[in-house]
C-alpha cells in the first residue's frame, strides 16, 4: 500500500517550481498545529493563534535550533480552510532552496510529504469542493500524477534506479533464502545460517549506504554548491566575486584585509545553484577583528563543498601560500592562479606548489577564465549538467524513501547479527524491499514465493 | 445421520463428503440449521485423498484455527494420529507448525462417526446434476436419477471430482479418485447459470507395502517424545507412535524417469490444468532442477493395522513399469511391491476471483464453495474454507450477517483474500510467508485471535471461550508483571554468564531479559520474586509475547491502518467503466475482481496508487450523492408533511 491513510498530516512547496519572489509551504491535518509549534519560533505560538491571522517568525531546524528561513506564517482554522483540516502556510523567501528546506524540517517533525493533487483531494473528500467537480479532480490527480511520474522516471532512469532496482532485486533473493529456512525445512534443503544472509546483505548495505550519501550530497548540491573562497589578503578573492557575479558587491579596496565579514553571494551556474562563501583571507595576524574572520574562514573551509584558493601569480609564494595549500591537503580543491593580466605574472612556482591540483588561470580584472572557472566548480561538484537532470535522487520524498529504506535493512541485519530470528529480520527487509519499490514503481506481491519456487525443488 | 426416510427440504445442502464438505456441514448443523451433505459414497466421507498427515508449515496454523473456530480436523487428526512433530522448533515460535501422520481409515472412520453422530445432519447419497436457480438465488438440487431437494443454501465443495480426469502414462479415464467416479453433469450446471470454468491438475504418488520395504539402512523419523495436540479439546492420541523413513532419489532413478518423460501425460502434453509449483511431480522436479542429483523421499505409514506406505515425494503419472523401476532404484525399496501405482488427475475449478469474503459467488445467491473448487490444494486449505462456507451458509438461511476474517485476523482471512483479489493460476497452498502479519496469527494463539469471534456466531461453548479468555489475560498480565519487576546486576549477572549472555550494569527489567534470544524464562527463576507456574504452552506464549513486542506493536500498527483502507467499502455494482481518468488496466481488473473494499482494491496486480485515489473520489462521489438524495427525500416528505398541516 502506497497510499497513506486521509487523516495524517501533509505537507508541500505550493507555488510552482522555480525561482519566484515568494514561496509558500503548505501543511494540513490534524498535527498542524502541534508540528508547527515544534518548528516555528515568533511572538506568537501557532497552536494560539487565531484563524485567518499573518505571524512573522522564523523555521527553526528543531534537531540544531538553527533558523532555517524567515517567513511569515498564515494560519486557517478547520473548518474555513482550503482542505477545511487545520492549515497553516509558511510564506518565505522564494526560490526552491529555502522552501526545500522548510519542507524538510517539516517532514522531519512529522508532517508527510503530500501526493501530488492531495490538498485538492482532500478539499474534495470534506466537502469543500461542489460534486461537479469530482470528475476534474480525478483528471487532476491523473494529469499531475503523470507528470509526476515522468518527472520521478527523468530523474531515476539510468543508473540510479537501474541500482535502486537491483538493490530491491537482491534482497528479495535474500528473503527467498530466509524464506526457505523457515517455510521449506522440511524439503531436505541445507539448512542457511544467519551467517549466510549477512554475507549477502553487507554488501547490498554498504552500496545502499553509499548511494544515499551520493543523494544526500546531491540534495546539498541542488539546495546550493558551497564554495568557499580562500587565500590571503590582497589576491583578488572579492574581484573574483563580482566577476563571477557580475555584480559589485564584495568591498574591493587595494588596501588588504579589507573583507573581515564572510559574505555570500549565490548563483546560477547552468541550473545549478551555487553559493560563493567569500572569506577573510588566511593569515597571521594580530588585528583582532581580522582574526575573528580568519576563524571563519576556516569554519567556512569545513563547509564548504568546494574550496577555491585563490593566488596572486605576479608575486612568488610565501609562507601563506604555502599554509592555505598544506590546510587543502586531502581536499578537493580548485586553485586560481589569479592576474594574469600582470606582466609579473609567473604561476609556474604555484603550480610547483600545488602539483597534481586542478588550476585556473584567470584575470579578475578583466574577466578573463570565467568560463573555465565555472567549468571547473561543476566537474569538481560532480555535476555534469546533464548528469544532473537524468541520473540522481533528488526530490525529497525519494530520499526520505531512500532513507527509510536503509532503515529497515539496518534493523533486520541488526537483528540477524543479534541472533534473533530470522522471521523478525523478514519483517524489516520486506520493509526495505517495499521502500525501494515505491522508489521504482514495482511492488513486492509474490515475488518472494516466485523466487523460491524458480530456485529451490520444493514439495513432495 | 444416514438418510433414513426420504428427505424432500433442508436449510443448507452441502455437496461433497471431502475435507471441505465436512467441515461445511458440521458447521451448519452445529448452528442449528437442518443440513444435508449430499455425497457420491457415504463410506468415502473424510477421506484422505492424497497423504496420510494433517498440518505442515502453514497448514498447521489452518487446523488450529479451523478448531478456534468449533471445526473437526484438529480433533481427529489428535484423535487417528499415529505419529505427531512440532516443526521447526529451532526457529521461532511464529514459523513453527504441528504436523501428523495419521491412520487412513481410523481418520475417515472418526469423521463419519461424527457426522452421523450430529443433530440436524443427514446424509445423502447420490450425485448431484444441477443447481436450481430462480432470479439468481439458489433454491435447491436436482441428482442425476432425478430427484429434486429444496434448500435456501448451497456449498459445492466438489474436490477434484467435477469433470475429474485420472491419468497414467498414455491412458486415461474419468474419475475423481482412483475408483471413483467423477461429477460430469454438475459442472456444465455451473457453467449454465455463468460461472467460468478453468482447469486444474494435482497428483498422488504410489502406495507400496511395507513388508518388502528393507528399513534397516534408512534413517528413522520420529515423533516427538511429549506431541503437542491440534485441539484446544485435546483429545489423547494413542501412547506409542511410528516412525516414518528417509530415503533419496539418485542418479539411476533420475535416468530412468528421464528417459521415460515422453510417456509422461505432462509432458506429452495430454495434462492442460495447470499443477502447483511446490508440490510438484517428480518427472517435474528432475526436469526443473537438472543440477540436483537427489530428492527427499519419505515412506509414511498409512496407519496402525496396514502395512500400506505411502511414497512421500514420489508423486507421478509415470506409466506402472516405468513407476516399478524408478522406485526399485532408491535404497530400502529394491524389493518394494506397488500396491497402489501414482497418478494425476485433472479436475475443473472456478476462478475464485467470483467470490465474496464469505465464500459466496456474487453471481448466484445462496451458492457457496470451497476447497478445491476454487483452486486450492491441500486437506487443511479445504477444510477451513469448509468451515467458513458452512458458518456462512448457516447464517445465510438465518438472515443473520456473514461472517468474514481479515489478513490481519487468521491466516483463513489471508488465503480468502489472496483467492478473491488475485484468483488461482496454480493450485493454492498456504504458505507462513503469506502472511504478513505472520508474527501475530500464530499457531499458538490460533484460539486466543479468534475465540470472540467464534462465540459470538455461536460455534464454540461458553466454557471453551472462558477458558481462552482467562489465558490471554493471563499472558497479558504476566507480560506487564515482567516490566514491573527490576533485578539488581549483582544477581543477574551470573546466570547471564551461564548463558553466554552480555552482562547488564544497572537494574534490568526481567521483560528486557526475556527479550534477549538467549535467555529463556526458566533462566530467571532464581531472581523473579514471584515467578509462574503454569503448563509449558502458557510460559511458551508469555515468552513469545515478550521476545515479538516490538514487531508484534508495530504489526498491529500495520494492521490497524490496513483496515482503515479495508473500512472504505465500494458498492458491489459500483460502475468503474466510466471512470475515464483511470487506467485501462485498472478498469478491468477491478471489473473483474469487484473488491469489496478500497484496501482489497489496493492489492489487485496492476492497480496503481494513482489508480485508487480516483477510485476514493469516485467513492466519496456516489455516496455524497446518496446523502444529498436521502436528504432531498426527507425535505421533500417534510414538506408534504407541512403542506398537509
Amino acid at each position: 500500500m502506497t497510499s497513506q491513510a486521509p487523516n495524517d498530516t501533509i505537507a508541500a512547496i505550493g507555488t510552482p517550481p522555480g525561482e519566484g519572489g515568494l514561496c509558500v509551504v503548505r501543511m494540513s491535518g490534524p498535527e498542524t498545529f502541534a508540528i508547527a509549534d515544534r518548528i516555528f519560533s515568533g511572538a506568537s505560538q501557532p497552536s494560539a493563534c487565531g484563524t485567518h491571522t499573518i505571524h512573522h517568525g522564523h523555521v527553526v531546524d528543531p534537531r540544531s535550533g538553527e533558523r532555517v528561513d524567515e517567513v511569515l506564517m498564515s494560519v486557517f482554522r478547520s473548518p474555513r480552510t482550503y482542505t477545511r483540516e487545520d492549515l497553516i502556510e509558511f510564506s518565505g523567501h522564494g526560490g526552491m532552496v529555502p522552501g526545500g528546506m522548510i519542507l524538510d524540517v517539516l517532514i522531519r517533525s512529522g508532517a508527510r510529504l503530500a501526493e501530488p493533487g492531495e490538498f485538492t483531494k482532500r478539499a474534495f473528500l470534506n466537502g469543500r469542493i461542489d460534486l461537479l467537480q469530482a470528475e476534474a479532480v480525478g483528471e487532476l490527480i491523473r494529469a499531475r500524477t503523470d507528470a509526476c511520474a515522468r518527472a520521478a522516471l527523468r530523474q531515476l532512469n539510468g543508473t540510479c534506479s537501474k541500482q535502486i532496482d537491483e538493490f530491491r532485486i537482491k534482497i528479495i533473493q535474500i528473503i527467498a533464502y530466509i524464506e526457505v529456512t523457515l517455510d521449506f525445512t522440511e524439503e531436505g534443503i541445507p539448512d542457511m545460517t544467519p551467517s549466510t544472509f549477512l554475507d549477502q546483505l553487507r554488501p547490498v548495505q554498504e552500496a545502499l549506504g553509499c548511494l544515499i550519501k551520493s543523494s544526500h550530497e546531491t540534495r546539498v548540491l541542488r539546495d546550493g554548491v558551497r564554495v568557499a573562497l580562500l587565500g590571503k589578503p590582497n589576491v583578488g578573492k572579492s574581484s573574483l566575486l563580482n566577476m563571477l557575479t557580475g555584480r559589485d558587491r564584495a568591498i574591493v579596496h587595494p588596501e588588504s584585509g579589507t573583507t573581515r565579514d564572510t559574505i555570500e553571494e549565490s548563483i546560477d551556474i547552468r541550473g545549478v545553484p551555487v553559493v560563493f562563501v567569500d572569506t577573510a583571507g588566511i593569515r597571521k595576524t594580530s588585528d583582532r577583528v581580522e582574526q575573528q574572520g580568519v576563524i571563519r574562514s576556516r569554519t567556512e573551509l569545513e563547509q564548504a563543498d568546494i574550496p577555491l584558493a585563490v593566488f596572486d601569480a605576479s608575486i612568488p609564494p610565501d609562507d601563506d601560500d604555502r599554509q592555505l595549500v598544506k590546510m587543502l591537503s586531502g581536499r578537493t580543491a580548485v586553485f586560481i592562479f589569479n592576474k594574469c593580466d600582470l606582466d609579473a605574472y609567473d604561476p609556474d612556482a604555484y603550480m610547483e606548489l600545488t602539483a597534481g591540483g586542478r588550476w585556473i588561470r584567470t584575470s579578475a580584472k578583466h574577466g578573463e577564465g570565467l568560463e573555465n572557472l565555472q567549468e571547473a566548480i561543476l566537474e569538481t561538484a560532480r555535476f555534469d549538467p546533464a548528469g544532473f537532470e537524468s541520473g540522481l535522487v533528488v526530490n525529497a520524498r525519494q530520499s526520505e524513501l531512500l532513507d527509510q529504506a536503509k532503515t529497515s535493512l539496518d534493523r533486520g541485519i541488526g537483528v540477524l547479527e543479534e541472533g534473533l530470528g530470522a522471521e523478525m529480520a523478514a519483517v524489516d527487509l520486506r520493509e526495505c524491499v517495499h521502500r525501494l519499490g515505491v522508489l521504482v514503481g514495482k511492488e513486492i506481491g509474490d515475488a518472494v514465493l516466485d523466487h523460491v519456487f524458480s530456485r529451490f525443488c520444493i514439495g513432495k | 445421520m444416514v438418510e433414513k426416510e426420504r428427505l424432500t427440504s433442508v436449510e443448507v445442502l452441502v455437496i461433497g463428503g471431502g475435507h471441505a464438505g465436512c467441515e461445511a456441514a458440521l458447521a451448519s448443523a452445529r448452528m442449528g440449521v437442518e443440513t444435508a451433505l449430499v455425497t457420491l459414497d457415504a463410506s468415502k466421507i473424510g477421506q484422505m485423498s492424497c497423504n496420510p498427515s494433517i498440518g505442515g508449515l502453514g497448514k498447521g496454523q489452518l487446523v488450529r484455527e479451523v478448531d478456534a473456530l468449533g471445526g473437526e480436523m484438529g480433533k481427529a487428526a489428535d484423535a487417528t494420529a499415529v505419529q505427531v512433530r512440532m516443526l521447526n522448533t529451532r526457529k521461532g515460535p511464529a514459523v513453527q507448525s504441528l504436523r501428523s501422520q495419521n491412520d487412513r481409515v481410523a481418520y475417515r472412520d472418526y469423521m463419519q462417526r461424527v457426522i452421523a453422530e450430529t443433530p440436524n445432519l443427514t446424509v445423502v447419497e447420490g450425485e448431484v446434476a444441477s443447481l436450481d436457480v430462480d432470479q439468481r438465488r439458489v433454491t435447491g438440487i436436482r441428482t442425476i436419477d432425478g430427484r429434486a431437494l429444496s434448500c435456501r443454501a448451497v456449498v459445492v465443495a466438489s474436490g477434484t471430482f467435477l469433470n475429474g480426469v485420472m491419468h497414467r502414462g498414455e491412458s486415461n479415464s474419468p474419475g475423481g479418485r482412483l475408483g471413483e467416479r467423477a461429477a460430469t453433469e454438475l459442472s456444465d450446471s455451473l457453467r449454465n447459470l455463468g460461472f467460468d470454468i478453468g482447469r486444474l491438475k494435482t497428483g498422488t504418488p504410489p502406495r507400496v507395502d511395507g513388508k518388502s520395504i528393507d528399513y534397516s539402512e534408512l534413517e528413522i523419523i520420529a515423533g516427538d517424545e511429549f506431541p503437542e495436540h491440534f485441539s484446544q479439546e485435546r483429545l489423547s492420541p494413542a501412547d506409542e507412535q511410528l516412525p516414518c523413513y528417509l530415503t533419496f532419489t539418485n542418479a539411476r532413478t533420475h535416468d530412468i524417469i528421464r528417459s521415460a518423460l515422453d510417456q509422461s501425460p505432462m509432458y506429452s502434453g495430454r495434462i492442460t490444468g495447470r499443477g502447483p509449483r511446490y508440490c510438484p511431480s517428480v518427472e517435474d522436479k528432475i526436469v526443473r532442477f537438472p543440477d540436483r542429483d537427489s530428492h527427499q523421499i519419505i515412506l509414511e505409514p498409512e496407519g496402525w493395522n496396514t502395512d500400506e506406505v505411502y511414497v512421500n515425494g514420489f508423486s507421478t503419472s509415470l506409466p506402472e513399469p516405468v513407476q516399478d523401476r524408478a522406485l526399485h532404484t532408491m535404497k530400502g525399496l529394491e524389493d518394494a511391491e506397488i500396491l497402489q501405482f501414482g497418478y494425476a488427475v485433472e479436475y475443473d475449478f472456478i476462478p475464485p476471483e467470483n467470490l465474496t469474503r464469505s465464500l459466496e459467488t456474487r453471481q448466484v445467491d445462496g451458492l457457496f464453495l470451497a476447497g478445491q473448487i476454487n483452486g486450492t490444494t491441500g486437506y487443511e486449505e479445504a477444510a477451513a474454507q469448509g468451515i467458513l462456507a458452512g458458518i456462512n451458509a448457516a447464517l445465510k438461511v438465518s438472515n443473520r450477517p456473514a461472517f468474514t476474517l481479515d489478513r490481519g485476523e487468521a491466516y483463513i482471512g489471508v488465503m480468502v483474500d489472496d483467492l478473491i483479489t488475485k484468483g488461482a493460476d496454480e493450485p493454492y497452498r498456504m504458505f507462513t510467508s503469506r502472511a504478513e502479519y505472520r508474527l501475530l496469527l500464530r499457531h499458538d494463539n490460533a484460539d486466543i485471535r479468534l475465540s470472540d469471534r467464534a462465540f459470538k456466531i455461536g460455534v464454540i461453548t461458553r466454557e471453551r471461550h472462558e477458558a481462552t479468555v482467562s489465558r490471554r489475560r493471563l499472558v497479558e498480565a504476566e507480560s506487564d508483571r515482567l516490566k514491573k519487576e527490576y533485578v539488581a546486576p549483582v544477581r543477574i549477572n551470573p546466570i547471564l554468564k551461564t548463558r553466554s549472555s552480555t552482562p547488564v550494569s544497572e537494574p534490568v527489567s526481567l521483560h528486557k531479559l526475556l527479550s534477549r534470544p538467549e535467555i529463556q524464562y526458566s533462566d530467571l527463576y532464581t531472581v523473579d520474586p514471584d515467578p509462574m507456574d503454569h503448563e509449558p504452552s502458557v510460559i511458551a506464549q508469555i515468552q513469545t509475547a515478550v521476545k515479538y513486542a516490538g514487531y508484534l506493536e508495530r504489526q498491529h500498527k500495520e494492521i490497524a491502518r490496513m483496515r482503515t483502507w479495508e473500512s472504505r467499502s465500494i458498492p458491489g455494482e459500483f460502475d468503474y467503466v466510466s471512470i475515464t481518468a483511470m487506467s485501462h488496466e485498472a478498469r478491468e481488473k477491478l471489473a473483474s475482481v469487484r473488491p469489496a473494499n478500497v484496501g482489497q482494491a489496493s492489492r489487485i496486480p496492476g492497480v496503481t496508487p494513482a489508480d485508487l485515489s480516483i477510485l476514493v473520489v469516485h467513492l466519496e462521489r456516489v455516496s455524497a450523492k446518496q446523502r444529498s438524495e436521502k436528504s432531498s427525500a426527507e425535505n421533500r416528505m417534510f414538506h408534504v408533511e407541512h403542506s398537509k398541516t
